[in-house]
């Protein structure tokens, strides 16, 4: 079956003039299996962070769409991402989720790769393969692309792609408050939580780049046990930045540092200090605005990596929606902190409401994925994909930031909007419709 | 050797107590529980000397108190519950039931578990691993105050809206 799709077929289903996007971009295998090669092998894709792997031959595997890698740090502290699969007859070399290793060896024939991804070992090589057999052209396949910002790693296959820092954008100046906001370093902690939703991976990313609308109904539960301070203090605008990225739950300056420091009394002294520590460390490295914007909301990188950021007594969490096909996905989540935040705050306060709350046993984690799996489900028919498509009109003609938002580097709309939303899937339409880049099967 | 009617009385307490969840008698269910009873799961990576991750110094699965499992319960009596509304069925099997450390207060009990979730029309997952309690002896009856759950799963097969 030929699984190409027509390419004007992605003008008619993703109709952002309209607000109108058509369900088989989500729920269908063919524009799927596009969708891997036009989006997942042309642009970066983060894929983890550096304080995961802090010296030399320390690893982990994750995947690039359904590709798994092996992100390792070599010898020199360089940064590389493999493609993890032995080049002779393709066995997984690593099979462990961390660690530190200097070398791997395939399982299958005892082929043994260093951290720099050269084959350096061969069992019976001359009574193999004879003489002149060429180690160096059987290397471990090496994305060409790997760089990090802030930390955060990111890799692609595409050599032509841009600079990360071009990618990412007004985005940069918004890590940069995340970054800067630690009396050490921003450190992703030991446990990354693994679970399958059946549902498509944009369905997740789309909702952490903007779905400000969802929380006060979809998370009520959480409001009427006062597991959530009131909504109208959650966040003020929505962001959106080039290439698909948006950030929701967007505080303006001032008001997320107001919020810490009451947060910070009730914890009593040291919280308070830690507070303040981290609010001059800003001001000295970054910017006046910056400082006083003290904090992001919820993010999504595209396409497929999110974070959230509530508060610094509060770890920030990191979800990659790992595709698996059309109508599934894995979440991988992992919490990070400042790596010199004073024990009494991390130990207390922050640990435990982290697994209560955005987490695969969370209140809110559960009721997201509920939605996410029902939409999946009554998404699969074909009235779905011919007369109903996805709704995304809210906001237009009505795109105003509030009051108090100026300054901030993006393009600035209201709390309540469906902009980021139209962001990422306008960059997605770009990426589809580009033929350039991709990888094609051979 | 364990005693036979200590052991037939902690099979017995445990069974009534998976049967107050698959029931839906949650607060029934909480009363299995002391007022400082700790609730974890800790997460194990795929390692090649696989160990548990401390629910205190990384992420975990669970990492509730007693307030929160109060919480958890109070939360499915609101209007919103959506990822249990309707009500998943449930089934929870116990076997495997081993008493160990057992003094005049206090004993652990060891159980294997696979927690069936029947969800609306046709979700369904099985939950398989290890449970370890630790119980305290309150006059005549018994109350758990730490539960760990072990799940075998690395990539849990659903979100996990129903309890262990």
């Amino acid at each position: 079956m030929d699984a190409r799709v027509d390419t004007d077929r992605y003008e008619s289903l993703v109709n952002l003039a309209d607000g109108l996007i058509g369900r088989d971009i989500y729920f269908s295998q063919a524009i799927y299996a596009e969708e891997l090669s036009r989006v997942f092998a042309a642009t970066w894709v983060c894929l983890g962070h550096e304080s995961q792997i802090p010296t030399p031959h320390d690893f982990f595997g994750q995947y690039i769409g359904e590709d798994p890698v092996i992100v390792w740090r070599d010898t020199d502290h360089r940064l590389r991402v493999f493609f993890n699969s032995c080049p002779h007859r393709g066995m997984k070399i690593c099979r462990q989720e961390s660690g530190n290793a200097e070398a791997f060896i395939c399982p299958y024939h005892g082929w043994t790769f260093d951290s720099r991804g050269r084959l350096v070992g061969v069992p019976h090589e001359r009574l193999a393969f004879g003489p002149g057999f060429d180690r160096s052209s059987r290397g471990l396949l090496e994305a060409p692309r790997v760089d990090s910002y802030q930390g955060f790693i990111f890799a692609s296959w595409n050599d032509a792609v841009p600079s990360l820092s071009d990618y990412l954008g007004p985005v940069c100046w918004y890590l940069d408050i995340l970054a800067t906001r630690q009396i050490g370093t921003l450190q992703v902690l030991p446990g990354q939580q693994r679970y399958r939703v059946q549902s498509n991976w944009k369905v997740a990313a789309e909702n952490f780049a903007g779905d400000n609308y969802h929380t006060t109904h979809s998370h009520a539960s959480a409001f009427i046990l006062g597991l959530l301070p009131p909504n109208e203090t959650l966040g003020d605008c929505s962001v959106a930045a080039p290439n698909g990225h948006g950030i929701a739950v967007q505080p303006i300056p001032g008001k997320r540092l107001a919020l810490e420091r009451v947060a910070a009394r009730e914890l009593g002294a040291v919280a308070v200090d830690y507070i303040e520590t981290l609010h001059q460390k800003l001001r000295q490295e970054l910017s006046e605005l910056q400082a006083e914007l003290f904090g992001l909301g919820v993010s999504t990188l595209f396409p497929h990596f999110s974070f959230n950021d509530f508060s610094a007594l509060f770890p920030v969490q990191l979800f990659f929606w790992q595709p698996k096909g059309a109508q599934c996905m894995e979440v991988w989540q992992n919490l990070a902190f400042d790596s010199e935040a004073p024990a009494e705050i991390r130990d207390r306060v922050m640990m435990p409401f982290a697994t209560r709350a955005q987490s695969v046993s969370g209140l809110f984690g559960q009721d997201d994925v509920e939605n996410m799996e029902q939409v999946t489900e009554a998404s699969r028919g074909l009235i779905a994909r011919t007369r109903m498509p996805f709704d995304y009109t809210m906001g237009q003609g009505n795109e105003h930031p509030p009051e108090g938002a100026q300054g901030m580097p993006g393009r600035l709309g209201p709390f309540t909007t469906e902009m980021n939303q139209c962001n990422f899937y306008r960059y997605w339409l770009e990426l589809m419709k580009a033929p350039g880049h991709h990888l094609e099967i051979s | 050797m364990t005693d036979l009617h200590l052991q037939h009385e902690i099979e017995q307490l445990l069974y009534r107590e998976a049967q107050a969840l698959d029931q839906r008698r949650f607060d029934d269910w909480l009363e299995f529980f002391t007022k400082d009873a700790r609730y974890t799961s800790p997460i194990v990576p795929v390692q090649n000397t696989p160990a548990p991750v401390s629910v205190d110094r990384g992420f975990g699965i669970f990492n509730d108190d007693k307030d929160f499992l109060d919480k958890r319960i109070k939360r499915l009596a609101t209007d919103y519950a959506h990822a249990e509304t309707p009500p998943s069925r449930t089934r929870h099997l116990l076997t495997n039931v081993q008493i160990e450390e057992v003094d005049d207060a206090a004993l652990r009990a060891r159980v294997n578990f696979i927690v069936f979730q029947s969800r609306l029309e046709n979700t369904e997952a099985f939950f398989v691993g290890e449970r370890a309690d630790r119980l305290v002896r309150y006059g005549d009856h018994w109350r758990i105050a730490e539960r760990q759950i072990l799940f075998d799963h690395r990539t849990l097969p659903r979100v996990l809206s129903v309890l262990f």
